[in-house]
């Protein structure tokens, strides 16, 4: 007989959701949260949700396996998502498999980077999927879920286990889920997935290994310059991965500091060059070892300080959130690129 | 291969993905972070490791 | 009850099995490559100087790929496997 991991569909008797999730434990296919039973049944409703999507999966690294559809409805099962949250669900998957995503380095490595999934378009509300207040926390089952089924699909496709795989120094809540909407609605500029090149009635989910977001508070300033000074300043943290200066980043401006931006006049390409100025780190807060390190993997100062990008156009901008007066600033895993996959159905 | 004793199951895991079999040479964690007399003792240990491994 | 296995796939069908040439440690050309973790270079450059106490150290190259986090260039793949017989990797950590 075969081994359960080598079998597509596993006979098991019949079994309560305790007395599963015991079984999967011991699989290894759990994040450590409750899960749903992939029944052949449930897994048949998912997959008909992705009939318009029939590109093959190339091999999903680190494992270097080719998953099956079903494979990866099983995941979202588990996940607690709906059936027609899985269209979402697989786009996010095709977007980490972008080769220059570098999923490989993204799952093996010490860092902390988790895939942050944000979702563009008018599927954001056929869903409800939270896109303003508290976007990126607790209370809503598409964004908790959709991340989850990639973090799922991630452990027990890619083979990212904790510890084995998955060598991060202390990991990351996001690993969990990271998934929002964009807040088009309150988006003064151009939505990300249009500056993209998508249609504004694409429905795209834009994928970036990630660190947590970093919340940029600011009350007190009244113009769009002084925002800029406060985002600016988070930005230039010498113990993020943007020291490398090689990858992208996100700022993702809440709709209140997103408005007193556009008041100003300032438009997404001159955010970014302000940005891009003024977020350098300076020499005075970086050890002279990894100075010698930086300069000898090709990352040179520019007079007394380091950019965190290679150019303006490392920084990606769009608005989410709701009322209130924060910002976020979210540093990649630096190896990596920003990908955007138009969802499927 | 030069691996850490902590990052050995990291390799031998890659390694099984790709179905090769590396040659591994295993030091004490970690070699990051060591100041140039801390990292003496894993000079010596790699070229010893590479040495048996090669002759 | 039947249930999908989250972890089921297909072996990719180009992944047969790599085996290894024949090596004389002693004599050939042998590349050193960085992965540029911290001490990887430091690393392989002491190792680099303790072979010198038993053979020629001319024929042994420093390389390096200038990301951790990144797969090696193709162009250094190519130099590594048209120059050299061996390679010693650093550094898993």
């Amino acid at each position: 007989m075969k081994d359960i991991a080598d079998q597509e569909v596993i006979d098991l008797e019949d079994m309560d959701v305790e007395a599963f999730n015991e079984f999967a434990a011991k699989q290894g296919w759990s994040d450590g949260m409750p899960l749903y039973i992939p029944t052949e049944a449930k897994v048949a409703k998912f997959v008909e949700t992705v009939r318009g999507d029939n590109r093959p999966y190339p091999p999903v690294p680190p494992r270097q396996i080719v998953p099956t559809i079903q494979a990866l409805a099983a995941n979202a099962v588990m996940a607690g998502c709906k059936p027609e949250y899985f269209p979402v669900a697989t786009a996010a998957m095709r977007g980490v498999l972008d080769p220059d995503y570098n999923l490989h380095g993204t799952l093996a490595t010490t860092h902390s980077c988790a895939p942050m999934v944000m979702i563009s378009g008018p599927i954001r509300h056929e869903l409800n999927i939270n896109c303003g207040s508290n976007c990126f926390g607790q209370g809503w089952q598409a964004n908790a879920t959709i991340g989850r089924a990639l973090g799922l699909m991630l452990l027990n496709v890619a083979g990212a286990k904790p510890g084995e795989m998955d060598r991060s120094t202390q990991g990351n809540p996001a690993k969990y889920t990271f998934c929002f909407g964009e807040n088009e609605e309150e988006n003064p500029w151009t939505p990300y997935h249009v500056q993209r090149g998508f249609a504004p009635t694409d429905n795209v989910v834009t994928v970036m290994s990630g660190e947590g977001p970093h919340n940029l508070n600011d009350h007190g300033s009244t113009t769009g310059i002084g925002l800029l000074t406060t985002f600016a300043g988070g930005m230039s943290n010498p113990g993020s991965n943007t020291i490398y200066g090689k990858g992208p980043m996100f700022v993702i401006i809440g709709p209140e500091h997103a408005a007193t931006l556009k008041r100003d006049g300032f438009t997404l390409d001159t955010m970014r060059e302000e940005l891009w100025k003024r977020s350098r780190v300076h020499l005075s807060r970086v050890s002279a070892e990894n100075l010698d390190t930086y300069a000898t993997t090709g990352h040179k100062p520019d007079g007394d300080w380091l950019s965190i990008g290679r150019s303006p156009d490392d920084i990606h901008i769009t608005v989410a959130g709701g009322p209130g007066k924060h910002s976020a600033f979210i540093p990649s895993f630096g190896g990596t690129t920003v990908a955007s996959v138009r969802i499927a159905r | 291969m030069i691996a850490t004793e902590t990052f050995k199951p990291l390799v031998l895991a890659q390694a099984k993905a790709r179905k090769v079999e590396p040659r591994l040479i295993v030091v004490k964690h970690p070699v990051g972070g060591l100041n140039a007399e801390e990292l003496r003792e894993r000079i010596e240990a790699a070229t010893k490791g590479l040495t048996e491994a090669t002759t | 009850m039947r249930i999908y296995n989250p972890s089921f796939g297909l072996s990719a069908a180009s992944a047969e099995k790599v085996t290894l040439k024949p090596v004389n440690w002693k004599t050939d050309a042998i590349a050193l490559i960085s992965n540029s973790k911290p001490n990887a270079r430091e690393l392989l450059m002491g190792v680099r100087e303790k072979l010198g106490a038993h053979r020629q150290v001319e024929n042994i190259k420093f390389l390096a790929k200038n990301s951790a986090s990144q797969p090696a260039p193709k162009d250094l793949l190519q130099e590594v496997a048209t120059n050299y017989k061996a390679a010693l990797l650093a550094l898993g950590d």
